[in-house]
């Protein structure tokens, strides 16, 4: 047999055989391998060589992987019995640490439920990828605007290429009328037949081609249709959508309700056809009149960038206007939580409030594992002569790593489930604070389960490394000996560093919660300038009556629980008009906004506004009506008079006439933005007014001064005059007090959060600090013992003991408090009229924080110093 | 092949012999820790070679026995031939014996 050269075993049989380490370089074995191999190439071909090689790989691999799992499962059954039995020996110092664990996981999992939430609003939508928004921002005031004119949409699609569809979106205003029954305050909106093409929605009965094709249809939700008709199919029935005037929409098909995470919802969706079909609604082909969204599909390729520079000029085209707008075609996904847009349909989110709340669940975590690596090094000479008698034994520094690192990862899996416990139990109040409807089904949910599986291993790692690497660092027959001191200077210093920044976030919480307490009550105590108390408004609903108040006013004024009753255009934080004004002596270069409201004669008495000039309106001087404008304090002064501005020319809106009165400042809109100048006029009542403009709410609120000890009587009354008075229509009132609360709903929503978090926080802290001083204490029985033995009295062996937590907390608060400082004033910026932060709020988070401290470590430092040195001196 | 593979055996020539003998297949690396107990023991000594082409580039390591090794073998011999003796030809099943 001619003698083949000699060949290569197969390399990944090779490499499976180098796996069992030692067997290579001890004995040289793959060599032999290798020649038996070439042996039996040589003798029976090269299929049976390689047939032999891969049967020993697995006749070699196979029982040494058993006999590796066996001792896997030996040690691994050892490890759990030691640390179960380390836990049923020390419950107090087990408890805090799971307990603590446990806390921190649930807070990071409710934020990482509520963070995805929000973040998944709108992705539902078969081609949320492509779908995007139009917007352009305001002159004269912050922010994007959503408002698009009528024909943008279109000549959109006739102008890029890359915008495939367009829809546009307007909210209705009205009430719905259906079989006699009134509903206020429903989700009516109009949307092109395209919507449907662009957006998913799923429509089960009626044609989706078809259904918003003409005007005066509309499809309703399924379970809007369940509660108008019951059983039967509303599909051909007429729906009255009434605003000013009745308008018959025919039921055209009904659609599954949306999921909650839309950025907004709707109950009734109508043709937009139905709007442009209307007279009034002429402005809709104009390009000079902005009124409703507009959405976009575009292309797979489409370049934003590119289509954002296109806008300016192609706006300028077809509106013909000189301004230089800046656009911006935001995409469908980030609507919800980018809130720079004014007037969104519904609320959204803000992502700023996302990144604190995840950094707030991160910080609660820190501090929590920070409690476990501190209690455990702490406690590391309880566990010392464990430690040397392994080593002793033989155990190697790793197999004591895996060790240690192991019992904080089993400290973390049974963590996670004590925090499983407290998601579920949470998950309601966190819904209800939150305004949502977040699910938590644990096992349908593969991401969470992945990110609860990476929060044990994060966490175990985490606050298990540094006890780890501590604990198996021990040199045995120091241990053995009794010579053990514990650690280095260098880990004694990483200790108080752990538990100064868990003073530090503690502090800095405490600090920051004050802070953002004491605006809020800055917010609800201050005096805006007129009166809110007791007041009721009603918004009037019937344009006959807003027409014809003075006589159905009358009706009012001699019911004894009503003290005052007047008309307004608007409220505060329900402005819509604004705009420029002309004025005596006004130099071509001033550019002032006003914002403007109508208002009854009696509206400034009855509000308790102050008059600094001139007069008020009065059925005296007939010019009232329409040529007589009062100005506040502010308006004056960007016009720039220095004389009386009473009598004055003045021009608003269309008409001309002169200034009778300036009125103090008062905050007509949110304590977020400084008062800007503002005009009154008096509310229109001539026929002509409201032929030529039938919708404008010139009189849309009354409100009634109630007195506080009849209220309920006296809604009753004002609600059954207005429904005799306007039967075809709904009734609905808000308290003044609540509205002007409205304007702050994020900041207390944001109060509420720092409340819980810093009460958490400082519980951590503490139940860290607990732990801590009671084994500082039992460290210290025989130091104690001595000293008292010696004449101290308990009094300074409490001070002795103290001392140490009070440096801390000082170092603690002198680092944290200035960044805190900045960073609560930013936030206090986003208010023109704001608090300023006294010394003594500082002042009063450190003693805080100091009184806390003292009353947990009290017990123990009590215990320690009152006991008898006898008994710890005895001790060996 | 150099002079010493009279003396020294390699492993492959080891477990050849003992297939040969037993007329089995072995699993390859199964005499490796034996061998190495016999090394411990001082019974056996090992040499390692030069590497070859064979083998991959890698070296042979050779196993000889010393004496005191020789010492074991001939006493476990005389200890399992006694053994052996004391089993009568009854309990082989050769018959009664009378």
């Amino acid at each position: 047999m001619n003698k083949k050269s000699p060949k290569e075993p197969p390399h990944i049989a090779e490499f499976l055989l180098s796996i069992m380490r030692g067997y290579d370089e001890k004995y040289a074995s793959l060599g032999d391998f290798a020649e038996f191999y070439n042996k039996v190439y040589q003798k029976e071909g090269f299929i049976k060589a390689r047939l032999w090689y891969w049967s020993q790989v697995f006749n070699s691999l196979l029982p040494y992987l058993w006999f590796k799992i066996c001792w896997l499962f030996i040690m691994f059954t050892n490890y759990l019995k030691i640390s179960f039995r380390n836990i049923k020996r020390q419950k107090a110092y087990s408890f805090i640490n799971i307990f603590g664990f446990a806390v921190g996981m649930a807070c990071c999992l409710l934020i990482m439920l509520y963070v995805r939430y929000e973040l998944s609003y709108d992705n539902y939508h078969g081609r949320s990828e492509n779908i995007y928004r139009v917007l352009k921002d305001m002159k004269g005031r912050p922010g994007m605007s959503r408002w698009m004119p009528g024909p943008l949409a279109q000549a959109m699609k006739n102008d890029f290429p890359e915008v495939l569809k367009t829809a546009r979106v307007d909210f209705g205003n009205g009430m719905v009328i259906c079989r006699d029954k009134i509903y206020l305050d429903e989700k009516f909106y109009f949307a092109d037949q395209e919507y449907l093409e662009i957006f998913t929605v799923d429509i089960i009965s009626g044609d989706p081609k078809q259904v918003l094709t003409e005007p005066n249809t509309l499809i309703i939700s399924r379970s809007k249709a369940e509660q108008l008709f019951g059983e039967e199919n509303p599909v051909g029935k007429t729906i009255n959508f009434k605003y000013g005037n009745d308008d018959f929409y025919k039921i055209t098909g009904v659609f599954t309700d949306q999921p909650e995470n839309s950025h907004f919802r709707y109950d009734f969706l109508a043709s937009f056809k139905t709007l442009e079909s209307q007279q009034r609604n002429s402005y809709l082909y104009s390009w000079r009149y902005v009124d409703c969204s507009t959405y976009l599909l575009l292309s797979e390729k489409a370049d934003i960038d590119e289509l954002v520079r296109k806008m300016p000029d192609f706006y300028k085209k077809y509106s013909g206007t000189a301004e230089d707008y800046i656009f911006e075609i935001q995409p469908l996904r980030k609507i919800h939580v980018e809130n720079h847009v004014r007037y969104e349909f519904e609320p959204g989110n803000n992502i700023k409030f996302l990144y604190l709340l995840s950094s707030i669940s991160l910080i609660i975590m820190l501090i929590a594992c920070f409690n476990y690596m501190n209690l455990s090094t702490a406690r590391s000479s309880t566990r010392a002569k464990e430690v040397g008698l392994r080593k002793v034994v033989g155990a190697t520094r790793r197999q004591l790593l895996k060790q240690l690192i192991g019992e904080s990862l089993i400290f973390s899996a049974i963590a996670i489930v004590l925090s499983l416990i407290f998601v579920m139990a949470a998950l309601p109040y966190f819904n209800s604070f939150v305004g949502r409807n977040i699910e938590f089904y644990l096992f349908g949910d593969l991401q969470t389960l992945a990110a609860l599986l990476g929060l044990v291993i994060l966490t175990g790692l985490i606050s298990g490394s540094y006890p780890a690497l501590f604990l198996s660092s021990f040199q045995p027959v120091k241990i053995l000996q009794g010579n053990f001191k514990l650690g280095s200077r260098g880990s004694r210093i990483f200790r108080n560093l752990l538990v100064i920044s868990q003073f530090a976030v503690s502090i800095v919480l405490i600090f920051c919660t004050i802070v953002i307490s004491r605006q809020l009550n800055f917010i609800k105590n201050r005096d805006l300038g007129f009166d809110k108390k007791h007041i009721v408004s009603v918004n009037i609903e019937d344009y006959t009556l807003r027409r014809n108040h003075e006589s159905f006013m009358n009706e009012f004024r001699f019911y004894p629980g009503i003290t005052d009753i007047t008309v307004s255009g608007s409220l505060p934080n329900a402005f819509f008009r604004g705009g420029d004004a002309q004025w005596e002596g006004k130099e071509e270069s001033q550019d002032v906004y006003f914002w403007s409201s109508e208002a009854g004669y009696n509206f400034i008495d009855f509000f308790n506004i102050d008059i600094v000039q001139g007069r008020n309106f009065s059925k005296e001087f007939a010019t009232d009506a329409d040529k007589a404008y009062i100005l506040n304090e502010t308006a004056v002064k960007e016009i720039g008079w220095t004389d009386a501005a009473a009598g004055k020319k003045f021009g608003y809106d269309g008409s001309e006439g002169t200034v009778i009165g300036v009125v103090r400042d008062y905050h007509f809109n949110s304590l977020h933005k400084r008062i800007a100048p503002l005009i009154l006029v008096l509310n229109k009542v001539d026929d002509t007014f409201y032929s030529e403009n039938p919708f404008r709410c010139s009189t849309c609120y009354i409100s009634f001064k109630i007195k506080p000890d009849k209220i309920k009587e006296t809604l009753n009354f004002i609600e059954l005059k207005f429904k005799e008075k306007s039967p075809g229509y709904g009734f609905s009132y808000t308290f003044f007090e609540d509205r002007v609360e409205q304007m702050y709903l994020s900041e207390i929503k944001l109060g509420k959060v720092f409340n819980f978090s810093s009460a958490l926080a400082v519980l951590l802290a503490c139940l860290g600090l607990f732990g801590l001083t009671s084994f500082i204490s039992e460290q210290k029985i025989k130091e104690i013992g001595i000293r008292k033995a010696l004449g101290a009295s308990s009094g300074k062996i409490v001070i002795m003991l103290s001392k140490g937590f009070v440096k801390w907390i000082l170092t603690a608060a002198a680092i944290s408090l200035p960044a805190a400082n900045y960073a609560i004033g930013i936030w206090l910026n986003n208010f023109a009229y704001k608090i300023n932060i006294g010394v003594w709020i500082f002042a009063a988070a450190v003693l805080f924080a100091l009184l806390i401290t003292v009353l947990t470590a009290a017990r123990q430092t009590l215990k320690a110093a009152s006991a008898n040195p006898v008994d710890s001196l005895k001790y060996e | 092949k150099s002079p010493r593979d009279a003396y020294f055996s390699s492993y492959p020539r080891i477990m050849e012999k003992v297939m040969e003998t037993t007329k089995k297949k072995i699993v390859y690396g199964t005499l490796y820790n034996s061998l190495d107990n016999l090394v411990k023991k001082g019974l056996v000594t090992t040499y390692r070679g030069e590497p070859t082409a064979e083998r991959g580039g890698r070296s042979k390591v050779y196993y000889n026995i010393t004496d005191k090794g020789k010492l074991a073998l001939q006493s476990t011999r005389a200890l399992h031939t006694s053994l052996w003796d004391g089993i009568s030809d009854f309990a082989l099943g050769a018959g009664r014996d009378e």
